[in-house]
């Protein structure tokens, strides 16, 4: 028979199969019926996003800590918030779970917060709560831990925000010391200059100098002792001769007395014949002049009477001039005298001078020796100065070197400092932040809907594989089919096929259900189109593996069901397989619908490529039971 | 000589189903095989059809083979049309012989009981056969089905071969008739030469001296 034959009854044979699928009641309902009232109500149950109305007690006997607890349960609607206190709330609290009136209690210790706060660590929050029911207590249970988690990261933050801030003081005071240390640090290389330069002139001090001047002093010291003595006595001798010379003014002086009343009393007696004169003259006047008047003026007689009163006012001016000669050099005298007393007073004045000088020269002399051993002392004390500029020096020295060492250490820990409380002390106490991203935003359907997607394209295409394979073999129409083509590949293939095409339809049914009713997307059409092809093919071998292994189709629809029960709990959809025991795991994650679940999973949610491999495998197997047993299944 | 079975023997195990059982069909013949219950017609029928090998003897066909099981095997969600299409298909050709007076658009499943028969064994004719085997072709008919279904495949020419244990049938319809029984051939002829030989009066009551017969003698083991 030719290709195109072949081709022909491959096609008339899916055709057929197709037509059945078509309209048989029984397969429609299996078709549609199920996949839909899965996808709407098992939508409708896992699409709830959250549990609300969850009854906990707070029971608290640490007021902030109790409020903190009911404030963050009270935000939404997920929990009921009772709050409660005293001594029996705990217990009664542990009685109502137990009734099934209460889902939990959160037990509050007094003192809570503050020995948090104070000590770093308190006494544990109790929390009862209702295991019985398991996935309410893990969600009661993780979110009270989680609350748990951010209040005491919120005390922890308040302790270690001030300890933030006390280092950042310190950086601040470490940062003026280093700077103060650093000023030091130029301060001591500047004393040190001096200290050094004070050291030179030190040493350049040349005391032997002194003990020689000192030496030059004292010598001179002593000769102006002795001319000072010398001095005292001519000064005496001046004294007694000005003594002398007084006395013999105040005899000139008296001589002068003497003569100057003489002359007061001659002029005494000029003055007398001034007055004699003057009348006389005055006589002759008034006679000239009456004379004059009748006569001729006889001139000689009065001219001699004027020529004598001039002469005798000439001895009187010039008595009266030697009076004022004879005061004059009174008035001198007495200046001399004067000067000489004066004289004899400096001279006296000289002598006491030089007897204080004289006595100072000696207590300089004193004070020469006296400093000829203070200079021995002085010596000493700039040698040891010397000594202990030195010591400065080096002591300085040593300092600066460290203050050197320090400063790269200070500016290290200021870094240091500066790089710890720089950070935010929020992120040290929750340094690693959660950022919860719902992959599935639809809820949670979205990523069950592939898992049941698997599961009814396993009891369906089971069902239907096996049935039909079944009512082939007792209806006599796989007999008649192979006598007319004893081909089994042909006729396994192209059942294989039908089966397929139905039940891609019925998958992507159900997306576009999902999509309609809870808005789930799938990643990637293409790549869930392929898993469901894949996963189709899959279960539809085995549907006629099953169809050619059992009896009749009561058995088939046990084994469908044997099958599907444990694989639909093992598979990894409802169950995880992280809770399942340790012997079980490796079978039920090679399980066939763990498989498909997987890979339907993959390609709608994450749109990865699915491992087709696997699946492959089992197919390949599965299809070549089913030819290889057709054969012999023919009744 | 269409079909020429000669000394075929099968064993399950060490139970000998068939001996040395030998037969003969020629062109237009109609065969009949008879037979009690495990009296090895199936594992005759299936050796025949090339469904399982013989232990010893042979089987040769020249010609095509259609087979008409004792159920309606037909798909009974499908048209006359599309199940004679279907098996016509099977066999590389369009269309089977024809309707054989069914209506083609008629589902399977709304036909009466010979007409249900009379689908099946147009399905057996799609691609020509040369021989045709029917298993209990009348069985669960009503009289007049199964007179319909008689002259329908005396009408035929094609040469068939009719495992049955309706005597009355095999008598009216067979050319001749096989009697097997404990897997061997106790005898066979024509059923008015049967008659004869056992001085009998129809073929039940051959049939009913040959199966005493072996089973006096007892079963047949192996060696």
């Amino acid at each position: 028979m030719s290709t195109a034959a072949s081709a022909a009854a491959l096609a008339r044979t899916v055709r057929k199969d197709l037509l059945f699928f078509l309209r048989s009641r029984n397969a429609i309902i299996l078709l549609l019926v199920v996949p839909l009232s899965v996808v709407l109500i098992l939508g409708n149950v896992f699409n709830q996003k959250a549990a609300s109305g969850v009854k906990v007690l707070v029971c608290s006997e640490d007021a902030e800590l109790g409020a903190a607890y009911s404030q963050a349960l009270g935000r939404g609607k997920l929990f009921s918030v009772e709050t409660g206190s005293g001594p029996l709330c705990r217990d009664e609290g542990k009685a109502r779970i137990l009734s099934g009136k209460l889902s939990a209690e959160i037990f509050v210790p007094a003192g809570a917060a503050r020995a948090i706060r104070e000590n770093g660590s308190g006494q544990g929050i109790e929390v009862y709560y209702d295991n019985s029911q398991e996935d309410t207590a893990s969600f009661i249970v993780t979110y009270i831990s989680g609350i748990t988690g951010v209040i005491s990261a919120n005390i922890s933050e308040e302790f270690i925000g001030s300890a933030w801030r006390g280092l950042e003081r310190m950086g601040e005071q470490i940062e003026v010391a280093g700077s103060q240390l650093s000023q030091v640090r130029g301060r001591l290389a500047l004393v040190s200059g001096r200290m050094e330069s004070a050291r030179l002139q030190l040493e350049n001090v040349s005391v032997s100098g002194f003990y020689s001047k000192m030496g030059d002093m004292e010598s001179f010291l002593n000769e102006e002792r002795a001319t000072l003595l010398l001095a005292n006595s001519s000064l005496t001798g001046v004294g007694e001769r000005l003594s002398r010379a007084n006395e013999t003014l105040n005899d000139s002086r008296a001589l002068l007395a003497d003569a100057d009343g003489l002359l007061a009393e001659d002029i005494k007696t000029t003055d007398l014949l001034l007055d004699a004169t003057r009348l006389t003259e005055a006589s002759f006047n008034s006679s000239y002049s009456i004379l004059c008047s009748v006569s001729a003026c006889p001139n000689a007689s009065a001219s001699v009477v004027t020529d004598l009163r001039m002469r005798l006012q000439g001895r009187r001016d010039k008595e009266l001039e030697m009076r004022a000669k004879i005061a004059t050099i009174d008035s001198n005298l007495t200046e001399m005298q004067a000067e000489l007393a004066n004289a004899t007073a400096q001279v006296s004045e000289g002598r006491d001078y030089l007897a204080r000088v004289s006595g100072q020269l000696g207590a300089a002399s004193n004070l020469l020796s006296d400093m000829r051993g203070s200079l021995a002392d002085f010596e000493a004390m700039r040698n040891n100065s010397i000594s202990d500029l030195d010591y400065s020096r080096q002591a300085f020295g040593n300092i600066s070197s460290e203050i050197e060492s320090s400063l790269p250490k200070i500016e290290e820990a200021r870094g240091a400092l500066a790089r710890i409380y720089s950070r935010d002390p929020a992120g040290i106490v929750t340094p690693v932040y959660l950022k919860p991203s719902a992959i599935f935003s639809a809820g949670g359907f979205s990523y069950v809907y592939p898992v049941l997607c698997a599961m009814v394209l396993m009891f369906n295409l089971l069902l239907l594989g096996a049935n039909g394979m079944i009512a082939e073999r007792k209806g006599g129409t796989l007999l008649r089919s192979y006598l007319a083509r004893p081909f089994a590949a042909l006729f396994v293939l192209s059942k294989l096929f039908a089966l397929v095409v139905v039940g891609t339809f019925e998958a992507l049914l159900m997306v576009g259900v999902a999509y309609l009713f809870y808005g789930t997307r799938l990643s990637s059409a293409m790549w869930f189109s392929l898993s469901a092809l894949a996963v189709s093919v899959l279960f539809a071998a085995m549907g006629l593996a099953i169809g050619l292994l059992v009896k009749d189709e009561s058995s088939a629809l046990l084994v469908t069901v044997g099958v599907s029960i444990p694989s639909i709990f093992l598979s990894g959809g409802l169950l995880s397989f992280e809770f399942l025991p340790a012997a079980i795991k490796p079978v039920s994650q090679a399980l066939p619908l763990s498989l498909s679940s997987q890979a339907m999973r993959a390609s709608a949610v994450y749109g990865a490529q699915p491992d087709f491999l696997a699946l492959s495998a089992y197919a390949a197997v599965l299809l070549l039971a089913s030819i290889i047993f057709l054969p012999k299944r023919l009744e | 000589m269409l079909l020429k079975v000669e000394n075929v023997a099968k064993s399950y195990g060490r139970k000998r189903v068939l001996s040395g059982v030998s037969l003969f069909v020629s062109e237009g013949e109609i065969v009949g095989i008879l037979g009690p219950s495990g009296g090895g017609k199936s594992t005759l029928v299936k050796i025949i059809s090339g469904l399982e090998e013989a232990d010893s003897g042979s089987v040769s066909l020249h010609g095509r083979l259609g087979y008409v099981p004792q159920q309606d095997s037909f798909y009974p969600f499908l048209t006359v049309a599309e199940n004679i299409g279907y098996f016509a298909a099977l066999r590389g050709e369009a269309l089977g012989k024809g309707f054989f007076g069914l209506d083609p658009d008629q589902q399977a499943s709304e036909l009466s009981g010979g007409q249900r028969k009379r689908l099946s064994i147009a399905c057996a004719l799609t691609g020509g056969p040369d021989l045709l085997i029917l298993d209990e072709p009348t069985v669960g008919l009503d009289p007049v089905s199964k007179r319909d279904v008689l002259s329908f495949l005396a009408g035929l020419g094609t040469a068939c071969l009719i495992v049955t244990h309706l005597m009355n049938e095999a008598e009216e319809l067979c050319d001749k008739v096989i009697l097997l029984s404990g897997g061997v051939v106790s005898d066979s002829g024509s059923p008015a030469a049967l008659r004869r030989r056992h001085k009998a009066k129809d073929l039940e009551e051959v049939f009913v001296k040959v199966v005493n017969r072996s089973v006096s003698s007892g079963p047949r083991k192996d060696g």
